[in-house]
């Protein structure tokens, strides 16, 4: 487990790409933002759209014309099919848009005066900037007229009504006159911008284009107050235009604060996208042949496929869920770790931690490998230690791993036989058996007469206690772990599970270990032929429970006498195999072997998805949790078959077919099975462990000795306690509640029904039950309950 | 023979229940609500309902606080 605070959440994010700006943008002199533009024109908002357009180039009318479109030589289309079209997006504009006018600005003027030598692109660009901030802008040209040298490029009327029209609303003197010299001029004006053109004058001043390491900021000289830009430093027409556009902000930074050393624009970007996420979508053809039409335009706009990182937030669930950003995700993390330091609510973030699922999908998919699901675990580790974790979310499951790890389900024994150690161990999880105990039984029967130096060991990895952030409680299951290991010499374990697979190599990594299915394959031993199985089915009596499914009106049967029709199965992988390719090739081969037809899951493999288990977020959140199960699997129409026992019973008690792969190798379950309930998988572990010692080492369980309840038997119905699992309460909690109640006489009778109700608190929470005295048997301590409930709030009685 | 049909009686003391301010607590937040009670050992009563819509309610407002 890492330390806790030892990711702070800036680290956890340190190179996120998610404010990296678009292929596009990069390129653009202008810096355009053309994902939001090509929203805009998507919208049909066209107006809009001009007015982000003239905002960003200052001069749409020429820069429409006369930009050579970088942008496109970037476009990331052009990996796929062609560029998305800006050139003719931002030309058809000036037709689509109905209002073209610049606005008024409507500020008091200031009085700093600024100097702009060079009426050209760059120094019109700068005066166009600063007149609109209301500086007093005075234009020197050695010509009479402006537009420099796009006399040489555009028609005059052309180029001049651009200018007139943005200039509408603005004044600035014109002075008809060569500069010679820099002096006179920085006496009289606060900054100066050099504009002079290409070879233009440069006053023995060095030309920056940021890089420059002698002279840091963007278009700045060694010169304080004096800037320079445009052809002079060897910019082409529009990035003359943009050089003086982005002065601007430069030389009011002087202004205001005398530095001038406003960093230069970022004119890279370290965006990565795989094009091959991308679908084809041929170039939009205008049909006027020079300009889109409406339609057109929305047509090319779509091709765009806006730019930005979001691998994390298309393929992670909860981000994409609460539409949160990594960034977004660690200040609300951080606020909730330490309330109090940022305005609103201290602790938002508390059900999100509460509610990853640990599946590791947003590190695989990000291109930078953030792993936002391990900034999560640290984070709920520390709010556990900090005692601001609310209990509830995982004291179910602490309590279920506690029994599991307990003497009533936890079994060690070297093989069966005399030896003391062994080479393997197989540890099949806690979840197995406790889903159906043949699965364990059938497979250790597997591996002994393969293996018979095979030893077993019952048992919880303690992923329940890393899920809940529960430190100590973690340390103990593996130092228990680690210490049965030792003493049974070191074996290699077998393990059924990839979460606890993932458990231990991670924990333990000096604990060598193996999966159960490969080793079963090689070693020819996967029953397809039907093995004599120990022992008989599971703990019955859930047909009531099964949920609705489209198989409902068929009759149960194996899975080898004509289940599916076409044979089509979906190997679901356990988001604990993504790492794993070899077991996932393996099972691969036993489904294929096995006779089934393999329909691919579109996410498979090392995409693989949390079937809603991990990080045991149901308490947490309870509806997200179904969500993901709907998610899951409405994929594909086909069962499933997956290797983490916690998928095929969640899928299953959502109504979908679903097989454990060694509900196949063993001839155990159709796909129809009912998942166990609640009260079901604690017994069933009881009877693993009993049927184990019988089966292997010939032993039977003293039963009697496990009866605390002095001899109160509480019988539950049926519908009963189909509720009881629905609210997360065990059979065995009620029994105790009756117990006490019983024992003590502390129990209330409501007169008019004759039932009796008391209550406990177990662990933290305080359970309910309402029952009634068995009427048959009036003299017996034999009950009947009627129902019960639970409350995590605690009643201060005393 | 009729009954009050919220009338409940403590089985320990064999006494009727009345309306009582009883004290709570959940993550380190306390408060109090009138529930049923036996008047003399103070034994509790609390129906499902009662746990499904008040406390629920306030257990969720604690948890997200
Ligand atoms: S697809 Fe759109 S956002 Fe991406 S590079 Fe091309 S134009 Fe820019
Ligand atoms: S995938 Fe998410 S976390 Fe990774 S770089 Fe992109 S936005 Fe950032
Ligand atoms: S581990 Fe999974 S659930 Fe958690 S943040 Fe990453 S992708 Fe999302
Ligand atoms: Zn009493």
């Amino acid at each position: 487990m890492p330390d806790s605070f030892a990711m702070s959440g800036k680290q956890a994010v340190r190179g996120c790409l998610r404010d990296e700006p678009a292929f596009c943008t990069a390129a653009c002199p202008f810096h355009l933002d053309v994902p939001a533009l090509v929203t805009k024109i998507e919208r049909k908002a066209f107006n809009a759209a001009f007015r982000a357009y003239q905002n960003a180039v200052g001069f749409p009318g020429i820069v429409s014309r006369l930009c050579d479109h970088p942008c496109q030589t970037v476009c990331i289309r052009t990996r796929v099919d062609q560029a998305v079209s800006m050139r003719l997006l931002e030309q058809s504009l000036l037709d689509l848009a109905t209002r073209t006018d610049p606005y008024a600005f409507n500020l008091p003027d200031k009085d700093r005066r600024i100097a702009i030598v060079g009426a050209g692109p760059a120094g019109l660009a700068c005066a166009l900037g600063l007149c609109r901030k209301k500086y007093d802008v005075t234009l020197f040209d050695r010509q009479k007229t402006v537009g420099g040298h796009l006399a040489d490029r555009l028609p005059e009327a052309v180029y001049l009504a651009d200018i007139h029209q943005q200039f509408m609303n603005e004044t600035y003197t014109l002075v008809h006159r060569e500069i010679r010299d820099l002096a006179p001029i920085l006496a009289e004006f606060d900054a100066v911008f050099v504009a002079t053109g290409a070879g233009g004058e440069t006053f023995g001043l060095v030309p920056d284009r940021g890089e420059n390491q002698a002279v840091p900021g963007a278009a700045a000289t060694a010169c304080p107050g004096v800037f320079m830009g445009g052809g002079v430093t060897g910019s082409n027409t529009c990035e003359a235009i943009a050089d003086g556009l982005s002065v601007v902000q430069a030389i009011e930074a002087y202004l205001k604060v005398g530095r001038m050393d406003t960093p230069a624009r970022q004119r890279s970007t370290r965006l990565k996208k795989d094009p091959a996420d991308i679908a084809l979508c041929p170039a939009t053809v205008p049909s006027g042949g020079t300009a889109y039409t409406g339609e057109e335009a929305v047509a090319e706009g779509r091709r765009c496929v806006k730019c930005v990182c979001d691998a994390c937030l298309r393929y992670c669930d909860l981000m994409g869920h609460a539409g949160k950003s990594p960034k977004k995700v660690v200040d609300d993390v951080e606020a909730t770790l330490h309330p109090g330091t940022l305005a609103g609510d201290g602790t938002i973030a508390k059900r999100f931690i509460a509610s990853c699922t640990h599946c590791g999908l947003c590190r695989t998919v990000c291109p930078v490998h953030i792993d936002m699901g391990e900034f999560l675990a640290v984070s709920h580790q520390a709010l556990v230690e900090k005692g601001a974790m609310p209990w509830a979310f995982h004291e179910f499951f602490l309590k279920d791993m506690d029994f599991s790890n307990s003497g009533r389900a936890a079994l060690v024994r070297p093989p069966p036989g005399n030896a003391e150690s062994c080479k393997y161990l197989f540890f099949p999880g806690c979840r197995l058996g406790a889903s159906d105990p043949r699965y364990v039984t059938a497979a250790y029967e597997a591996l002994l007469s393969a293996l018979p130096d095979t030893g077993l060991m019952l048992g919880c990895c303690g992923a329940p206690a890393r899920w809940a952030g529960e430190e100590p409680r973690l340390r103990d299951v593996l130092e228990n772990i680690r210490r049965q290991w030792e003493a049974l010499g070191r074996p290699a374990l077998v393990f059924a599970c990839p979460t606890c697979r993932q458990m231990i190599r991670r924990h333990l990594p000096d604990i060598p270990g193996t999966f159960l299915y490969p080793l079963l394959q090689d070693a020819g031993l996967t029953g397809l032929i039907g093995t004599k199985h120990p022992g008989p089915p599971p703990v019955s009596g859930m047909e009531s429970c099964s949920p609705a499914n489209p198989h409902e009106n068929r009759r149960p049967m194996p899975p080898f006498e004509g289940w599916f029709e076409d044979r089509t199965v979906c190997v679901f992988d356990p988001c604990a195999s993504r790492e794993e390719p070899a077991l996932q090739q393996s099972v691969r081969d036993l489904v294929t072997a096995a006779g089934y037809v393999l329909d691919p899951l579109p996410m498979e493999k090392h995409l693989a998805q949390c079937c809603s288990r991990g990080g045991q977020i149901a308490v947490a959140s309870p509806g997200y949790a179904r969500e993901i199960v709907k998610s899951r699997i409405g994929q594909r129409p086909h069962p499933y078959v997956t290797y983490c026992i916690n998928c095929r019973d969640i899928f299953a008690s959502a109504g979908k077919p679903a097989m454990h792969i060694l509900d196949i190798l063993f001839t155990l379950n159709g796909p129809d099975r009912p998942p166990p309930n609640l009260t079901q998988q604690h017994n069933n572990r009881v009877r693993l462990q009993s049927l184990a010692l019988e089966t292997f080492w010939n032993e039977t369980r003293d039963m009697a000795q496990m009866d605390s309840l002095n001899g109160i038997a509480l019988h539950i119905p049926e519908p009963v306690l189909e509720d009881l699992d629905k609210k997360m309460i065990l059979a065995s909690d009620m029994e105790t509640v009756v117990a006490h109640c019983e024992t003590t006489g502390r129990k209330i009778l409501d007169p008019e029904t004759g039932l009796f109700t008391g209550h406990l608190k177990i662990g933290h929470m305080t359970f309910w039950a309402l029952y009634r005295a068995d009427k048959s048997r009036p003299d017996t301590k034999r009950f009947e309950l009627v129902k019960g409930y639970g409350h995590r709030m605690e009643i201060l009685e005393e | 023979m009729t009954h009050d049909p919220d009338e409940k009686i403590c089985l320990l003391c064999k006494k009727t229940m009345v309306k009582q301010k009883t004290d709570f607590a959940y993550l380190g937040h306390s408060f109090h609500t009138d529930v049923l009670r036996c008047p003399d050992c103070g034994q509790v009563y609390i129906p499902e309902d009662l746990v499904n819509s008040r406390m629920k309610e306030v257990e969720t407002l604690l948890e997200d606080k």
